[in-house]
């Protein structure tokens, strides 16, 4: 019985890792890995009427690839119109590597009318690019729709959520003109995690912010103390303006709401007040001892957030989790001023 | 001339300050930003301390109960794990003191953070992080179990520090006299120096008294000048930076005082003289004709043709 006791223990606690990874490695550093698909068609540079964006495009490319600091990140570029074997330009974020890779696509040259297949680099990147060893942000950047193989596209779009978790996955739709709204609609119809759309050519702007993955608040001697989630911005060029809101929402739960827009100080922390359902003696009789319970908080951009200054600033699709801490404990937080 | 000088001078000005004015500078501001110089003649490289305060809530408990905690910074090796920051990169100094590592109290509420970064360090953005050295029997820090923080790769916060290798400022100032200095002497070999001091482009001018005579080949000279003699000789910074001045020596011809010739325009030359010791038939002198020019104290006549 005692030996069955350890081996039920063992086999929940390795189900349970395999089941959320991502519990494992909250607390881990992972290196970054910075995808561009890049349309290339002849639209981009003003073929059948199209507005000529080519060079726009290229110059904030070589921008946010110039803006990256972290010279562990790694850079792909994958240039794509409508064919399935895509060229692939991998550097390391060294000086030299950006250096060489922003020439790569200054030097691209190509003249060849060709359709819009975005299938096939979204396939690739899946395939040869992602992996679980890094975080991996992709950027697709297109002005037109996949006239391709659309069923073949929304395939992949369905498929994408299951792929971007598995593989710590955040991608970015770029509309580079109004003719690639359609692949929003379908993005947003699907309600597609780990995919944002973002409308422009301004793809240096963007900013992508990581909450933290857990937070703890202390129902015994920090039960009136506001909960601090830290953000971390994305390695590049883009600011946060002044006076971002974000709304924070937990789920449905016996013991808290949250439901508060808050404002995201200089310091990239917001800070809310959790409005308890019970009082904290009865919080501290049916919480319990042993372990702490987790309830999910997720955070998105407050109404009107998605216009200008703010419009190019996303919150990534982190699960939260807020700890009601009861068991006794002794906790230090320190924060860099 | 002087209207051409200076719009030449404007040009350049313009043209320098529109080049300085284009190199972009982006500051990446998490911990701090530092520039690092060689150094130079008598300009030494003191590195800035950047210095942050770390403020800490330690709870009840852990007031209570709780020893130190110890904080390392930490990089990332080529394979991926974290190791401390070598010294030689990085020296830590807390509330001023040099200090290996960060230690700190339950009873501290702040601490001031200096890093300075070493020659080792190189010149980028280092991302480098907080890891608990000791815990000291904290449960729970920056809202991470005690547990999760003993794996080898959990961090309790990830800084960015970066580093710029700059010019000396001796270096700096000193490169851009001479760019400048370099440049005005273009402009003045290249044009100036023309402008001021015209030379004449070719010719001859045959002197001619008595038995002498005399061919003086006047192409490339600023001025010739017809003397007596003694030690009258232009300096070589003088030739290099004005011309050169051919000098015409007779110690027994009548030249009582400089007779001097210099270029008027293209086909004119411009004759001066001391009006008590010289008369001439004409003070501007074309090329193809011939002049006379009279001593008075002796009455020499003294035939110029000018070619």
């Amino acid at each position: 019985m005692k030996y069955f006791k350890k081996l039920y223990l063992f086999m929940s606690l390795l189900l349970g890792a395999l089941l959320f990874p991502e519990v494992l490695l909250a607390q881990q550093v992972k290196d970054v890995r910075l995808t561009y698909l890049w349309d290339v068609t002849l639209s981009m540079k003003g073929y059948n009427g199209s507005p000529d964006i080519y060079e726009k495009v290229v110059n904030a490319m070589a921008k946010d690839i110039e803006s990256v600091t972290n010279d562990r990140t790694e850079i792909v570029v994958v240039p794509f119109q409508d064919s399935e074997m895509l060229e692939e330009w991998r550097y390391p974020a060294t000086s030299e590597g950006k250096s060489a890779l922003i020439k790569k696509i200054k030097d691209y040259k190509n003249d060849k009318v060709t359709n819009t297949n975005i299938s096939a680099p979204i396939l690739y990147s899946i395939d040869k690019i992602f992996s679980i060893d890094r975080i991996d942000v992709m950027k697709l950047m297109t002005d037109g729709d996949d006239n391709v193989d659309k069923k073949k596209l929304e395939n992949v779009l369905n498929s994408w959520c299951e792929i971007a978790q598995s593989k710590d996955v955040f991608g970015y739709y770029i509309m580079l003109t109004d003719a690639a709204r359609k692949g929003e609609v379908l993005i947003r119809e699907k309600e597609i995690c780990r995919f944002e759309t973002v409308q422009g050519i301004d793809i240096d702007a963007i900013i992508s912010l990581t909450p933290q993955k857990s937070v703890a608040h202390n129902l015994r001697d920090g039960f009136e103390n506001d909960v601090v989630v830290k953000f971390t911005p994305n390695d590049g060029a883009g600011r946060v303006p002044g006076g971002f809101k974000v709304l924070v929402r937990s789920e449905d739960n016996p013991y808290v709401n949250v439901d508060a827009v808050v404002e995201l100080g200089d310091d990239f922390t917001i800070r809310f007040k959790p409005e308890f359902k019970m009082s904290q003696d009865e919080l501290k009789d049916s919480l319990p001892v042993d372990y702490n319970e987790a309830i999910s908080l997720k955070f998105v951009p407050a109404v009107g957030m998605d216009k200008s200054p703010y419009s190019l600033i996303r919150i990534l699709d982190v699960p939260v989790k807020m700890l009601l801490v009861n068991k006794p404990e002794k906790t230090m937080r320190f924060y860099v001023r | 001339m002087f209207a051409n000088l200076l719009r030449l001078f404007a040009v350049f000005f313009v043209a320098v300050n529109l080049i300085g004015c284009t190199a972009e500078e982006k500051d990446i501001v998490a911990w701090g930003s530092t520039k690092e110089y060689d150094d130079f003649l008598w300009e030494d490289f003191i590195p800035d301390t950047l210095t942050r305060t770390i403020a800490f809530e330690f709870n009840k408990d852990a007031r209570r109960y709780g020893s130190a905690v110890t904080l390392g910074v930490f990089k990332r090796s080529d394979n991926g794990k974290f190791v401390p920051v070598d010294p030689a990169e990085l020296e830590i100094f807390v509330n001023g003191a040099k200090q290996e590592n960060i230690r700190i109290t339950p009873d501290m509420d702040s601490v001031k953070v200096g890093f300075v970064l070493g020659r080792a360090a190189e010149a980028k953005g280092h991302h480098w992080y907080f890891r608990a050295i000791d815990m000291g029997g904290m449960d729970r820090i920056n809202d991470i179990e005690v547990a999760d923080l003993r794996s080898d790769d959990a961090v309790l916060s990830e800084i960015v520090v970066v580093k710029k290798h700059i010019w000396n400022p001796v270096a700096l100032v000193l490169f851009w006299v001479l760019i400048v200095l370099l440049a005005l002497l273009l402009l003045w070999f290249g044009m100036g120096r023309n402008q001021v001091y015209p030379k004449f482009r070719g010719g001859s001018i045959v002197v001619e008294y008595g038995n002498f005579y005399k061919v003086l080949r006047i192409g490339g000279c600023k001025q010739v000048v017809c003397t007596k003699g003694g030690t009258k000789q232009e300096s070589a910074l003088s030739q290099l930076f004005t011309g050169k001045v051919l000098y015409m020596k007779d110690s027994t011809g009548p030249w009582v005082s400089d007779v001097v010739f210099s270029p008027s325009s293209r086909k004119r030359i411009r004759l001066r003289y001391k009006t008590a010791d010289f008369t001439a038939d004409s003070n501007l002198l074309s090329k193809g004709e011939v002049y006379n020019l009279k001593s008075i104290s002796d009455g020499t006549e003294i035939k110029l043709t000018i070619q």
